[in-house]
């Protein structure tokens, strides 16, 4: 990619006049959510079923210490290893342990967040390891050294014209804008990737304690490959993906498919047990889990953020968002884009580092009403711009206005003479830094309503 | 310290003296009962709403009918069938072979990503998303039904549930997951949206998948 955080406000700005950029991510997302209202549609209780949802999550998080001791010891019991990794760093330390234990180099990994988080393909890359991501549109974005832009659609900000040019420059074949021709090239291309790996990588969507089962929800396949054919099978997720049971498992299967893409069911989710058995033909040799902090566990510590963990990753906040729609995901320069990144970003990394995102909202609550899980997005971005306020993170300039304002609200007189300053300084029309460039604002009314209503008393 | 047990005491740390239940939220399924016939139409008006195919069959010669049928003779086509007992004990194989020309038997082997088609069994299927288990197990690799173009699951009706949530608690009951590596959950064919939305179907696993029902 590459920017961060910091660089929001210029990314925004030069992405909100990318016309192509906006009418993808336009119509990938809402054609995600007209597809989504049918099937939340068929549940007679949707709301009751989000309140279990966020019930199962809520419990999972204020027990996390229990299920991931009940976790591991059920995996360990399955014949899994289990490491754990406090940081990136050692996460991808760990990784490069077991490649070098097995002497492998040939590596094909599924769709991870995770895994982004980490810079996991980037630490495989400078040490000479062939990685290739599987999942088409993370394949897309590998190919064009970008970051994914959406977390369920990692290529939702390319049209099939700069998809097709891509795969004719890189992968030397025909152009071609057709995704059904595009498609076939990229299944050619892997298949062969697939069955010659030595390793797959993967992430999890839930850990399931009871039974120390891993479950990864996908459409395409490629996850069951990839945790299918290699001979080592590496499992890197969050700590805050436990579950504790089965039955909880069963509930937010039907909300995360429903709430990302729309559907039922996806085409393949996988439960796996642990590695192969012994008469198996396949399924790998060596399991390993990498249940990965890095900062989660703070998250835990902080009671009034600690629900962002609920998170499962279905999207929709970032769907439903103005923000997100208008200038897209790599704007965020993070792994997690839109609200609920707006809202995690600050809390893996720092605030001081990325303070624009939390601001970047209109705070119209449709990431709260959409998540499946009821997190209550918006007020936790309305606790993170606090915290910016109490650590001056705001400019100075903003500082003197708000302070300003507060002495006018406490003041009528003061406030009456500086509105008055203000008519003469703006002579009826408002012109706001930033605000003014793009749109204009409404003209100031000859008097103000105070003066209005004291003539009409 | 190890880093397990550093980020444990912290996580241990934080939420101590926290009110909370000891037992997760009892989970409400909904309960419903329905005959087979209402559970198999179910999942056939489901299986469409993803356009994909679902037959059901009055015995297994009816089956085996079925495939040879819904295959695309007019070429050679290289089936490979899982070692399930259902297949083996009705004689799946030898059926299909003596069904006509063009039908070519591979031996059950790894080597799948020859094969045109592939027979699997499923251990449960689900009415409310069409959806068939496939249970990893010597008799039945898993990648035999991620690999060919298309994708045979020949289904028991009576192993037929409304809900994930029943198959969970069967395949809990009977201590399934000990058993198997993995269980996959399929519903449909492999399809990807990733190119401007625009629905691909057999992106990495089978284009066509048919699931037929039997007694």
């Amino acid at each position: 990619m590459n920017h961060s955080p910091a660089d929001f406000k210029e990314i925004a700005r030069r992405n909100t006049s990318d016309e192509n950029l906006r009418r993808n991510v336009r119509r990938a997302t809402s054609i995600t959510l007209h597809k989504r209202v049918e099937v939340v549609a068929e549940i007679s209780d949707w709301e009751g079923l989000r309140q279990q949802g966020h019930d199962i999550r809520k419990h999972s998080i204020q027990r996390l210490d229990f299920y991931l001791e009940e976790l591991e010891k059920n995996l360990i019991a399955n014949g899994v290893e289990v490491l754990w990794a406090n940081d990136s760093a050692e996460a991808c330390r760990l990784v490069e342990g077991i490649l070098s234990d097995t002497g492998a180099k040939r590596i094909v990994k599924s769709k991870s967040m995770v895994t982004e988080e980490i810079g996991l393909n980037h630490y495989l890359e400078s040490r000479g390891y062939d990685s290739v991501e599987t999942d088409l549109g993370e394949y897309i974005v590998q190919l064009a050294g970008e970051m994914p832009s959406h977390i369920t659609a990692p290529a939702l900000h390319k049209s099939k014209e700069e998809i097709g040019k891509l795969f004719s420059d890189k992968l030397g074949i025909p152009y071609t804008s057709d995704p059904s021709q595009l498609t076939a090239h990229a299944r050619t291309l892997l298949r062969e990737k697939f069955l010659n790996a030595e390793i797959g990588i993967s992430g999890a969507n839930f850990l399931v304690a009871e039974s120390g089962t891993i479950l990864i929800v996908e459409n395409e396949g490629n996850a069951a490959l990839t945790t299918s054919l290699p001979g080592t099978h590496i499992v890197i997720t969050g700590i805050e993906k436990v579950v504790p049971t089965l039955q909880d498992a069963s509930i937010l299967l039907k909300l995360l498919p429903r709430s990302a893409t729309g559907q039922r069911m996806t085409s393949y989710v996988s439960f796996i047990n642990g590695p192969k058995k012994q008469q198996d033909l396949d399924g790998p040799k060596r399991l390993v889990v990498i249940l990965l902090d890095n900062g989660r566990s703070d998250i835990v510590s902080n009671p009034e953020m600690r629900e962002a963990l609920y998170c499962i990753r279905c999207g929709a906040c970032m769907n439903v968002c103005p923000v997100y729609q208008t200038v897209g995901g790599h704007a965020y320069g993070s792994t997690y884009p839109g609200p609920i990144g707006a809202v995690l970003t600050p809390l893996l990394t720092s605030l001081p580092e990325s303070k624009d995102l939390p601001f970047a909202s209109s705070l119209c609550g449709a990431c709260s009403d959409i998540c499946p899980v009821k997190i209550d997005l918006h007020h936790l971005l309305l606790w993170h711009r606090a915290k910016a306020v109490e650590t001056h993170l705001n400019t100075f300039s903003e500082r003197i206005i708000i302070q300003l304002w507060n002495i006018g609200m406490k003041h009528p007189a003061l406030y009456r003479f500086g509105s008055k300053v203000m008519r003469m300084m703006f002579r009826g029309k408002l012109s706001v830094p930033v605000w003014s460039d793009t749109r204009e604002l409404p003209k100031l009314a000859p008097k103000p309503f105070h003066e209005l209503w004291q003539s009409m008393k | 310290m190890s880093t397990r047990e550093t980020i444990l005491a912290n996580i241990k740390h934080s939420l101590k003296g926290l009110p909370v239940a000891n037992e997760p939220p009892k989970v409400h399924q909904q309960q419903q009962s329905m005959s087979v016939d209402e559970l198999l139409d179910r999942f056939g008006r489901e299986f469409k709403k993803i356009d994909c195919e679902v037959v059901r069959c009055k015995s297994h010669e009816e089956a085996v009918k079925t495939i040879y049928t819904m295959i695309d003779t007019s070429r050679q086509q290289k089936l490979m069938l899982s070692n399930d007992s259902l297949l083996v004990n009705n004689s799946y194989q030898e059926k299909l072979k003596i069904s006509g020309a063009n039908i070519n038997i591979l031996p059950y082997h790894l080597e799948v990503s020859s094969a045109d088609v592939s027979v699997v069994v499923a251990s449960y299927s689900i009415a409310e998303t069409a959806t068939v288990v496939l249970r990893s197990s010597p008799l039945q690799f898993r990648s035999l039904a991620l690999l060919p173009e298309t994708v045979f699951v020949i289904a028991i009706e009576s192993q037929l549930y409304l809900s994930m949530g029943e198959v969970l608690a069967q395949i809990k009951d009977k201590a399934i997951l000990e058993e198997s590596s993995a269980l996959i959950f399929v519903t449909g064919s492999s399809r990807t949206t990733d190119i401007e939305k625009t629905l691909v179907r057999g992106v990495h696993g089978p284009k066509r998948l048919v699931v037929v029902f039997v007694p």
